[in-house]
Order: structure tokens, then C-alpha cells, then sequence
């Protein structure tokens, strides 16, 4: 320490003038690293348990057995079927959106952004509730399918439904950002070049988004995988049609907890592994 | 032939050029400060903005009337833009940069592999021509750039900063070939720049622009000659600029003969060019010192002028030269108007170009 402060000339100063300050405020940085140590290793600690727990509760052999059940096999598919169709839905439905939001300054585009945005921090059950008004027999888009005969609630499109809803803003956020991010002369340069707006954001935009938009699509995906609360209140909870892993997590809790945690354990690899290629992609991505 | 004549609101300004008219072969420099207006010109006549009212035509076809609701999409214009920065596609090689506005007229994949080596060895970037852009030089973006503007064979080039992102040795090459390369095109061209010697080294006309106005226009004989306009006696005065006649003596040293004083220099051309020295780059000094600065002059003071940095002192040695000096070499020298003082730089020191 001394040798340190001895090196920087006013620092050598403040040290003869006041010896005493100087170690208080040392023995002070080093209080100040014990209990951040202690803080950080707590937080890390209480994270990790939880998950470590549902690892050590089962042997590989009761996992095999657990996840070929009908249950969880029937809940793993459709798992991967209806996030896929969502995440297919939402960078089509989305990917213009997140454009026009990203290049055209128009009035109210801080109300479509906060709107599109809502989902993330509206809870599940108020979209489940939510939808289940708007599409359920007596609602205000059910009552017009009705006469169609299409009935949405609990089935499998329902949950389709649910997970677009939450899942949506974690692709659009993202490609917005990406696309704000891509320099207006490069769209400029294709445009002198001769190629009209639709040709030049397929073959310069996107492409330079490109890995940027990745992201958001494995994340809206991880999102969907997840859904839960929404998916319970409009799409129900039947086997094979609208059980998803997550309902099957809170179903087969309660009659094999095996099938549970099995599930789970999928649900934690996969979702640490969506994130740390998120991580490496983003990070290949800054030039 | 482009003749071009509009108005557009920019935000703290109305850009109003006037009439641009620039003949085929021949370049315009559009030279002025940082937020002059003169980048949105470009974007103008490329179609990348809509003015309020124009007219732009080029070879004959209207590309802008909007008194007759004409409004030619960028993609129609054939014009070639070469970006500040280049905006090469990062997610493509130099060749498939090059191809691009080729490709997107249609051309048959045979005379686009053509055009493109063709262009590639003329820029002497044919040996990476399969790289990413991403992994150039800036020497090397600048001639895909380049080269990719002119590869459709447009009927306008436009070039925004074409050198401000290289640094001072490559730009004295690249101002060079670019000359060159602009002439061999045949083809009206505007080069924005906010550099005095790129503006003398590759165009025909300068025009002066400032807060969306054309200040000045001349050829660059009349803008460095006349500098009416402040913008540009500021370049002439703090960078020394002047011409004059390249002179070998019989002993083989290289002069530029400037009004009768014979400055020092090191360079390969010939017969009239423009000399720059920075002020900078001048030593004052209370009578002579031995150095090994071939250029030693004395004259009297006839000006300082104060700025943030330096003061600018003049000194007349036949022509007036000004150096850059700090206050506090000033105060230590004494310096002050009517002193006879000795003023010294190296011959390297001068800037020579066409």
C-alpha cells in the first residue's frame, strides 16, 4: 500500500499530512471488498442452489425414464411445435414492424412502442384473461369466429396465441435496435447502386442485422418456451393438444415428480444455452 | 452534362446553390465547413432527399422537376455516390461489393466477373479482391468505394470526402490516382470536400458553400488568387498556400519559384503547381541558426494575429508567410510588428501538388 501511494507525488503529500485518515480509508476499501465479496457470492449462491437441487434430485436412469413417459414426450413436442409457430409468426408479423419503427420518425410512434413493449411486464394472467375475453365464445373477435364455427380457447392454436403475445416484444425491441443500428448509407448506397427499398433490405439490411435479429428470434423462442400463465387461462391444460412443458411441470408435480423435474432440467440446459450463444453472437457481432 | 438548380429546408438553414451545372470530364469541388450543406447536395441530386423545388437534369433526362411532379427514385438515376466512410457492405467481399450495382442492372454474370477484375486490377486491389471489406486498409476501402461507384458506368459521380478518412500519407497517393481516375471517367463529377488541396488537386471549378450558399465559384487559380470569400483566405492565409513554378538548379536542388522567392521542396513534378507549408511547420528566430532546414528567410512582421492555440505571425519575405507560434514563444522572443526576424522550415516541410 505505502509503496503505491509513495509512487504518485501528490498522494505522498496527503500521506505525511495526514497519516491517520490514509489507513482508515484503506482498512475502508478493504471492508468495502469484503462485504461486496460477501454480497456478490450470496447472490451467486442463491441462484445456483435452486438449480443445482434439481439436478442432484434425480439419477440419469429415473431422467430416461421420466422423460419417455407419454407425458412428458407429449409436452416436449408440442413444446417445440407451438414456439416454433410463434417465433416463425412473430419475426413475420413483427420484422416490418420493428422497421418502420426503427426508420420512419411518425407521430405516435412512442404509443406503438409502449404498446408492443406492454407484454413484457404485463403479467401472464392479465394476457390470459385478456385474450380469453377477446377470442372466448361471447368476445369481441370469439362472437364473429363463432359464427364461422372456428372456437379458439383450449386448443392448440390458443396456445400459439399466448405465446405470441408474451413472447413478441423480445423479437421486436431487438430488431428495432438492430435495424437503428445498421447505417442509413448503406441502404443509401444499395438505393444509388440501382436497387429499389424492398431488394435493399434483403440484401443489405438484413443481412447486416443479420446476427442482431438472431438474437431476438432465439430469445422471443426461449420466451415462448417458457409461456405458462396465459396459456393456462385461455388455451387450459390438456395432454397432447395445449399441455406444454411448463403446465406439464405443474401438472405431473403433483402425481411424478420425476416427470417434473426431468422437464425442468431440459428447460435449464436449454435456457442456459440460448443465452450464452445469445452472448456469443451479440459479442461477434460488435465490429 | 448535369444542370441542376433547387432549394431544400434543412434545419438551420435553406440550402439554395443555385444553379450546378457541370460539363461531362469536368469536376466541381464543393468545398466548406463541417454542417455547410454541402453533403446534402449530393444527397440531392442522388435522390436520396427530396428538395422543396428543383430541377435536375442530367444528360438531357429530368430526374427532379417537381413544378411537373417528375421524382426519379434513387435506383433510376445512374449516378454514382461514393459515401464519407465509403458505407462498403460489411457482409460482402471487395468483388461482390464492386458487382453489386451491376447485378442489380441485370448485367449477365460473365461481363460482371469482367467489369469487376477489370476495375479491380486498374485499382490494384485484384489481389484481395475476395476479402471481406471488413479486413481493408483505408487505401484499400477508398478504391473499392471507388470503384464500385463507377463500375455500372454511371452518368454522375458524386464523391463525399473521398479522402478525409486516410491518413495524411495515403491521401497524398490517393489524391493522385483519384485525379485520375475522375478525368478517364469522362463524366461530370462533385467532390465534397473540406480540404483546400484536395479541392485544387482534382477539380476544374471550386465553389465555396456556406450555411446552404454558394459564396464563391472560380477556377483554382482565381479561389486562391482572390480569396474574397473568409472561408477561404482562412485556408490561404494558415496554410501558406501559394503557386509557382518548379525550378531544378544546376546542382540538381529542387525549387518552387513563388513571386521570385525560391522555396525549397522535395517532389517529382514539374512547371506550375500549388505549394502549401503549415504554419506549423516554420521555426521565428531571432537572426540565423545553423540547422540542417534548407528554407531560411528573414523578413519583418507585419501581423499577428491571436487564436485559441498559436498567434499567427506574418512574416514579409517577398511573399508573407505565416507561423504558427505560442504565446509563450512570443513572449520570450519579444516578437512584436516591424521586428526583423529569420524564419526557417525544411523542405519537407512543403506541401507540392498539381
Amino acid at each position: 500500500m505505502s509503496v503505491r501511494s509513495a509512487s504518485c507525488g501528490p498522494d505522498l503529500s496527503e500521506v505525511k499530512m495526514n497519516t491517520g485518515s490514509k489507513q482508515n480509508s484503506s482498512a475502508g476499501r478493504m471492508l468495502t471488498s469484503v462485504i461486496a465479496g460477501i454480497l456478490i457470492f450470496s447472490f451467486l449462491f442463491f441462484i445456483t442452489i435452486p438449480l443445482a437441487a434439481l439436478f442432484t434430485r434425480v439419477t440419469p436412469a429415473d431422467f430416461v425414464t421420466a422423460i419417455m413417459s407419454p407425458a412428458a414426450l407429449d409436452a416436449l413436442w408440442l413444446s417445440a411445435v407451438t414456439a416454433s409457430i410463434s417465433t416463425v409468426i412473430v419475426v413475420v408479423l413483427g420484422t416490418p414492424l420493428a422497421y418502420v419503427n426503427a426508420r420512419v420518425a411518425y407521430r405516435g410512434r412512442n404509443i406503438v412502442d409502449t404498446l408492443t413493449d406492454l407484454p413484457i411486464v404485463l403479467p401472464p394472467t392479465v394476457a390470459g384473461l385478456a385474450l380469453l375475453i377477446a377470442f372466448g365464445r361471447n368476445g369481441l373477435v370469439g362472437q364473429s369466429l363463432g359464427i364461422f364455427g372456428i372456437y379458439l380457447p383450449f386448443t392448440t392454436l390458443a396456445v400459439i396465441i399466448s405465446q405470441i403475445f408474451v413472447a413478441s416484444p423480445f423479437y421486436i425491441r431487438q430488431a428495432r435496435s438492430s435495424f437503428e443500428a445498421v447505417d442509413k448509407d448503406y441502404e443509401s448506397a444499395s438505393r444509388t447502386l440501382g436497387e429499389g427499398p424492398a431488394r435493399t433490405f434483403f440484401r443489405v439490411t438484413l443481412p447486416i442485422a443479420a446476427s442482431a435479429l438472431l438474437s431476438g428470434i432465439i430469445m422471443t423462442f426461449a420466451r415462448a418456451l417458457g409461456e405458462f400463465g396465459a396459456t393456462l387461462m385461455f388455451a387450459g391444460n390438456f395432454q397432447g393438444t395445449t399441455q406444454t412443458m411448463p403446465l406439464a411441470i405443474y401438472t405431473t408435480m403433483q402425481s411424478d415428480i420425476n416427470v417434473a423435474v426431468a422437464l425442468a432440467i431440459v428447460l435449464v440446459v436449454f435456457s442456459f444455452s440460448v443465452i450464452l450463444t445469445v452472448k456469443y453472437i451479440s459479442g461477434r457481432g460488435d465490429r | 452534362m448535369l444542370e441542376s438548380c433547387f432549394k431544400s429546408t434543412l434545419r438551420d438553414f435553406t440550402l439554395d446553390v443555385g444553379e450546378l451545372n457541370v460539363e461531362d470530364g469536368k469536376t466541381l469541388a464543393l468545398i466548406g465547413t463541417n454542417g455547410s450543406g454541402k453533403s446534402t447536395v449530393l444527397k440531392v441530386l442522388s435522390g436520396i432527399i427530396k428538395p422543396q423545388t428543383g430541377r435536375i437534369v442530367l444528360n438531357g433526362k429530368v430526374l427532379l422537376d417537381l413544378e411537373k411532379g417528375i421524382f426519379v427514385a434513387p435506383e433510376e438515376r445512374n449516378i454514382g455516390y461514393m459515401f464519407q466512410n465509403y458505407a462498403l457492405f460489411p457482409h460482402m467481399t471487395i468483388a461482390e461489393n464492386i458487382a453489386y450495382g451491376l447485378e442489380a442492372r441485370k448485367m449477365p454474370g460473365e461481363e460482371i466477373d469482367k467489369r469487376v477484375l477489370e476495375l479491380c486490377e486498374r485499382m490494384g486491389i485484384d489481389k484481395v479482391m475476395h476479402e471481406r471489406v471488413t479486413r481493408l486498409s483505408g487505401g484499400q476501402r477508398q478504391r473499392t468505394a471507388l470503384a464500385r461507384a463507377i463500375a455500372p458506368r454511371p452518368g454522375l459521380l458524386l464523391l463525399d470526402e473521398p479522402l478525409a478518412a486516410l491518413d495524411v500519407r495515403t491521401q497524398e497517393q490517393m489524391r493522385r490516382e483519384l485525379a485520375a481516375a475522375i478525368r478517364s471517367e469522362g463524366i461530370p463529377c462533385i467532390i465534397v470536400t473540406h480540404s483546400i488541396i484536395d479541392a485544387l488537386a482534382v477539380s476544374d471549378t471550386i465553389a465555396v458553400i456556406d450555411k446552404g450558399s454558394i459564396v464563391a465559384c472560380g477556377t483554382p487559380e482565381e479561389i486562391i488568387h482572390n480569396p474574397s470569400h473568409g472561408f477561404i483566405s482562412s485556408f490561404a492565409e494558415n496554410l501558406n498556400l501559394f503557386r509557382g513554378e518548379v525550378v531544378v538548379d544546376d546542382r540538381g536542388m529542387v525549387f518552387v519559384n513563388v513571386a521570385g522567392v525560391k522555396i525549397h521542396a522535395v517532389t517529382a513534378l514539374s512547371g506550375t503547381v500549388s505549394v502549401g507549408i503549415r504554419p506549423e511547420e516554420i521555426i521565428i528566430s531571432r537572426g540565423e541558426f545553423n540547422s540542417s532546414a534548407l528554407n531560411t528567410f528573414t523578413g519583418k512582421i507585419t501581423a499577428m494575429d491571436e487564436s485559441d492555440m498559436y498567434t499567427y505571425v506574418s512574416v514579409d519575405i517577398g511573399i508573407t508567410l505565416a507561423a504558427a507560434i505560442t504565446k509563450q514563444s512570443i513572449e520570450r522572443l519579444n516578437l512584436k510588428v516591424g521586428d526583423e526576424v529569420t524564419i526557417t522550415f525544411k523542405a519537407t516541410a512543403v506541401q507540392v501538388f498539381v
